[in-house]
């Protein structure tokens, strides 16, 4: 099957989508961005290979016609974790190696027995948890291992340290240093082979509490699926990267588009009737106007100063010791909105302290500071042409509802009632759609670049 | 790149203005009330929309300095106003001649590059 990628590479998070031929989505991919851009360029895109393989697996399951597809259908859910948890255990392998490595170091002679078979009983907890971690119905707080994995070795180290006596500090440390390796250490994914590993989970699980025979049946035609859609190769024919670190790989100069253009093209493919689009993502902040074909017209973004953007949101939610996704819904909260004087990223500490001094309340004073974002935003939709219908907002800070409902408060005050603001909770993979909508118009006009040897050159970096 | 603007900080050459050595002190006053960053917003985009007609200018690329307020004052109006007027783009890029903290390499060139990829984008999309 042939398909075209776009990636965003942005400075948070990367992201890689993968649409077939017709236009048609196959799969998305996001990573965290690390230090190393050529590596969460490739993970994003292996994360995004894996979603098109389910893809595939979706779409022969769903051409089946046999009375039991619907059985099938129902393994698929099950199926995606199962193989979630398959790569999870392979990393802790990883893991393990790593720390064992780091262990051998000269310096960390006196520690080497104590702090190894504490490390490796904690691994082999993390080992035994995981399947209750996976495939329970409880949602996961992050997809990243460096995420699910850290929360899970510190509760470890901490109980051990304690009960042992062992220095927390040092035996954390290990994670610490064994992640970066981990992170950066790039296994190519045999689809076929880890998905039927983990097709053993589910049917262990199931014939726990199933009766009838009609089981064997289902999971040998569910291996055959599995080995069909694993044998059919994903051919990528065209390839185009975007975002903040784009200048930094070795992408072919032909490949690369501007995060303008993406954005606005993508936010045009989900919401066709988009005219300005508003993004405000880590580190900065876009207005752009789009024509009836999702071309650019017109745009303007932040100067240098990050001011406003969604890291000034990260460094106010650390000065309250504050989860970023618990600002928004806290600010909602608010009986009034405080007027914040500054936005500068540099400055949001000293007056957020000050007002507290005052005596201000914390919604309050949340309320004003996401008023003050919002405001500049208007300045620079103002400075771009203004707000036509329908207007978009996207970037990681359209997830947070004090944002939006202050934007919608703003936009009503200056532009009327009668635009529609349309905001989608996959927005932040816009940029890599619209890098991938380049990608097929690359390959009709005869002119796709893809990458020679690009994974090969991820490793080496 | 076809045309500036700064290049009539020193006078308006090109439409006949020269310094007279015999009368120094009237041909300066001549300068003064002539030269661009003396014309009022309105002449501005005259001479402006002139020039992108004359050459044929595929865009007008503006570049803001926060410590001239002489050349940036209104500079977003008489931006808008040309596009209305010519049809031509307009970009827009933010920096300082004096003061580094205003610039940022990385945000203009940026800036740049996605103001020369839309003006392709448009073109392309006008041939389509």
């Amino acid at each position: 099957m042939k398909c075209v990628v776009g990636i965003d590479l942005g400075s948070t998070t990367t992201k890689a989508v993968l649409l077939d031929e017709t236009g048609q989505l196959m799969g998305r991919g996001i990573t965290n961005s690390r230090s190393n851009y050529g590596v969460a360029c490739a993970v994003a895109r292996e994360e995004a290979l894996t979603a098109a393989r389910f893809t595939q697996l979706q779409r022969a399951i769903a051409a089946l016609d046999i009375s039991d597809s619907s059985a099938i259908k129902a393994l698929t859910e099950p199926l995606q974790k199962a193989f979630r948890l398959e790569l999870y255990l392979e990393e802790l392998v990883s893991l393990k190696e790593e720390i064992l490595k780091i262990l051998d170091a000269p310096y960390m002679k006196d520690y080497r027995q104590p702090l190894g078979e504490a490390a490796e009983a904690i691994l082999e907890d993390m080992r035994k948890d995981a399947p209750k971690l996976f495939l329970g119905s409880a949602p996961r707080r992050s997809d990243f291992f460096r995420d699910i994995a850290g929360a899970a070795f510190t509760e470890g180290a901490e109980r051990l340290a304690q009960e042992k006596g062992l220095p927390f500090e040092r035996l954390l440390g290990l994670f610490d240093r064994a992640i970066l390796d981990v992170e950066t250490r790039l296994q190519p994914r045999n689809f076929g082979e880890l998905l039927l590993r983990g097709a053993q989970w589910l049917t262990s699980a199931e014939t726990a509490n199933e009766q009838g025979n009609g089981r064997g049946k289902i999971r040998n035609r569910l291996v055959d699926l599995i080995e069909q859609v694993a044998k059919t190769p994903i051919e990528e024919i065209a390839f185009v990267g975007t975002g903040y670190g784009r200048q930094t790989l070795p992408f072919p100069k032909d490949s690369i588009r501007s995060e303008i253009l993406c954005h606005g093209r993508g936010a045009h493919r989900v919401f066709p009737g988009t005219r300005t689009v508003l993004d405000i993502g880590g580190q900065d902040t876009k207005a752009i106007q789009v024509d009836g074909h999702g071309v650019v017209t017109s745009f303007q973004m932040n100067d240098r100063c990050a001011a406003g953007c969604g890291r000034y949101l990260g460094y106010i939610a650390d000065e309250l010791n504050l989860g970023l996704h618990e600002l928004g819904p806290l600010a909602l909260g608010a009986k009034k909105k405080v007027k914040v004087n500054s936005t500068c990223t540099v400055f949001a500490g000293a007056e957020l302290r000050e007002r507290l001094a005052l005596g201000q309340r914390r919604e309050d004073i949340l309320a004003g500071l996401h008023r003050a974002i919002m405001l500049r935003a208007m300045s620079l939709l103002a400075r771009s042409g203004g707000i036509d219908n329908e207007f978009t907002f996207t970037g990681g800070v359209c997830k947070n509802p004090m944002a939006t409902k202050i934007l919608g408060e703003l936009v009503q005050e200056n532009y009327g009632a009668d635009i529609a603001l349309n905001i989608h909770p996959d927005s932040i993979y816009m940029g890599a759609l619209g890098g991938a909508l380049f990608a097929l118009d690359d390959v009709k006009e005869g002119r796709a670049g893809i990458l020679p040897g690009f994974a090969k050159k991820e490793v080496s970096s | 790149m076809v045309s500036s603007s700064y290049t009539r900080v020193g006078g308006l050459y090109d439409t006949g203005f020269r310094h007279d050595p015999g009368n120094p002190l009237e041909s300066l006053a001549d300068y003064c009330l002539g030269c661009y960053t003396n014309l009022n917003l309105s002449s501005r985009v005259d001479l402006l929309e002139q020039h992108i007609r004359e050459y044929k200018a595929d865009g007008l690329l503006i570049n803001s300095i926060k410590s001239c307020n002489s050349f940036s004052a209104g500079q977003l109006l008489m931006l808008r106003e040309l596009e209305k007027r010519t049809g031509v783009p307009g970009g827009f890029i933010e920096s300082d001649l004096v003061d580094p903290r205003y610039f940022g390499k990385a945000n203009i060139e940026n800036r740049i590059q996605s103001y020369l990829q839309m003006l392709d984008a448009r073109k392309n999309r006008r041939q389509a």
